[in-house]
C-alpha cells in the first residue's frame, strides 16, 4: 500500500514526495502508529471489562482455580452396552438430557428428562429433581458429546449434592441415537435406525421412578 | 485542465469510489458482526468462560479473564469500525481476533473435540466444525481487504482543495 504524502498538481496528478526509503519510512510509521491505537484500544477496553466486571453483581471470578473457566473432572462414563444392561435390571433409572432446548426439541431419549445444564438450578426447582433423584437408583446424563463438558458438570454438581451414582453417557446424544434407542421428536414418537427400541421395557421402571411423570 | 486528462480522471475517480463504497461495507459488515457477538457475551460471562474452558486451551484463569475481556474488546473494535475511528487500528485488531478465533477452532478440529463454537455467545448452538472455520476464514478476509483498501489517510477528515483538480 502506497503510504507516501502525495502532493496534487494542478493537473490532476499526484506527485510522490521522496523516494523509495521515504516511503518506507513513512510506511514504518504509519504502522506504528496503528499498532499504538491498537494497543490503545485492548488496554481501554481491558480497563473497562475489568471495572464493568468487579461492580457486577455476579462478577466472574478470575483468580479462582476452580471458577468457571476451570474443567471439571471427568464424570464416569456408561457405554451402549453398559446402559442396556442397566436398562435390563431391575433398577430405577433416571436419564437426565442436560443439551440446549433446541438440540432436545430436534430429538431426545425417549423417557428422559430436560435439564439444560446452562440454567441447571432452576430446572432443579422447577422439575423437583431433588425428589426424583432421590427415588432414582442411577442417575445417567446426555450431553452433545463426549467433549461436551456440561454433563462433567452437572455430574460434579449432583455429586456434590450427594447423589453418588451419576454416570455420563459414553460419546453423548450422537452415539445414543447410533445405538438404536428409542428417539422422541418434540413429543413425536420417532425410533433411530433399524434396531428395536430397547428402552421399552424399562420405561415403565423409568417412569415410575420418577414421580412427576416424563416430558 | 486539459481534455486529453478528463477521461482518465474521472475513470479514476469512479474507481476511487467504488474503493470508497467497499472500504464502507466492509467496515459496516465486519464492525457489525464483532459488535453483535461482543454485546451478545457481555451478560454471560460465567457461560462464556465455560466455553472458551471447552476449547481445552488455557488455564482457568486465562479462560475467565478472556471471557471478561474479549466480549469488550470486540464490541469497541465493532463500533470503531462502524463509526469509522481509527479504521487501519481496528482491522488489524479485527484481522488478529479473527486469527486467533480461526487458530481455537483449527486446534479444536485438529483434537477432534465436538464442542460448541461459543462464536456468538453460549446461546447460539453452533458447533466447533468446517462451517465455523469457513465463517471465520472469511470474516479474516474481509478485515484483510479492509486494511488493504483503507489507505493511512482515511482516518483523517478530508481535506477541501487539496485533491481538487
Amino acid at each position: 500500500m502506497d503510504t507516501t504524502p502525495h502532493t496534487a498538481t494542478p493537473g490532476g496528478i499526484a506527485l510522490s514526495a521522496g523516494g523509495p526509503s521515504a516511503k518506507a519510512a513513512a510506511a514504518g510509521a504509519s504502522w506504528r502508529m496503528e499498532c499504538l491505537r491498537a494497543v490503545a484500544v485492548v488496554v481501554s477496553s481491558a480497563a473497562l471489562a475489568l471495572a464493568t466486571n468487579h461492580f457486577a453483581a455476579y462478577p466472574v471470578p478470575l483468580l479462582a482455580a476452580d471458577g468457571p473457566g476451570a474443567l471439571p473432572e471427568r464424570a464416569e462414563r456408561i457405554g451402549v452396552a453398559e446402559f442396556k444392561n442397566l436398562l435390563a435390571s431391575q433398577k430405577a433409572v433416571l436419564l437426565l438430557d442436560v443439551r440446549r432446548d433446541e438440540a432436545f426439541n430436534a430429538g431426545h431419549a425417549a423417557a428422559s428428562l430436560h435439564a439444560p445444564a446452562d440454567d441447571f438450578a432452576a430446572q432443579y426447582e422447577r422439575l423437583n429433581l431433588d425428589a426424583k433423584l432421590q427415588t432414582a437408583e442411577q442417575v445417567v446424563l446426555i450431553c452433545e458429546s463426549d467433549d461436551c463438558l456440561s454433563a462433567d458438570r452437572v455430574a460434579k454438581l449432583l455429586k456434590d449434592l450427594r447423589y453418588p451414582n451419576v454416570r455420563v453417557f459414553y460419546g453423548g446424544w450422537s452415539a445414543y441415537v447410533e445405538a438404536g434407542f428409542q428417539v422422541e421428536v418434540e413429543g413425536a414418537r420417532d425410533t433411530a435406525g433399524e434396531k428395536e427400541p430397547v428402552i421399552q421395557n424399562p420405561k415403565s421402571k423409568i417412569q415410575n421412578s420418577m414421580p412427576g411423570g416424563t416430558r | 485542465m486539459p481534455p486529453a486528462q478528463a477521461l482518465p480522471l474521472s475513470w479514476a475517480r469512479v474507481a476511487e469510489r467504488l474503493k470508497s463504497g467497499l472500504v464502507l461495507v466492509l467496515r459496516l459488515a465486519l464492525g457489525g458482526v464483532l459488535f453483535y457477538a461482543g454485546f451478545l457475551k457481555l451478560r454471560e460471562g460465567y457461560a462464556f468462560a465455560e466455553a472458551i474452558a471447552n476449547f481445552r486451551l488455557l488455564p482457568a484463569q486465562g479462560n475467565q479473564l478472556l471471557a471478561v475481556v474479549l466480549p469488550w474488546l470486540e464490541v469497541a473494535t465493532g463500533l470503531l469500525l462502524v463509526f469509522g475511528v481509527w479504521v487501519r487500528a481496528a482491522g488489524l485488531l479485527a484481522g488478529l481476533l479473527f486469527v486467533a478465533f480461526l487458530g481455537a477452532l483449527a486446534t479444536a478440529l485438529w483434537r477432534g473435540l465436538d464442542i460448541e463454537c461459543g462464536c456468538f455467545g453460549t446461546g447460539s448452538a453452533a458447533r466447533v466444525g468446517l462451517k465455523a472455520l469457513a465463517f471465520d476464514a472469511a470474516w479474516l478476509l474481509a478485515a484483510l481487504a479492509l486494511l488493504w483498501s483503507t489507505p493511512p489517510a482515511a482516518d483523517q477528515p478530508p481535506q477541501r482543495g487539496k485533491d481538487e483538480g
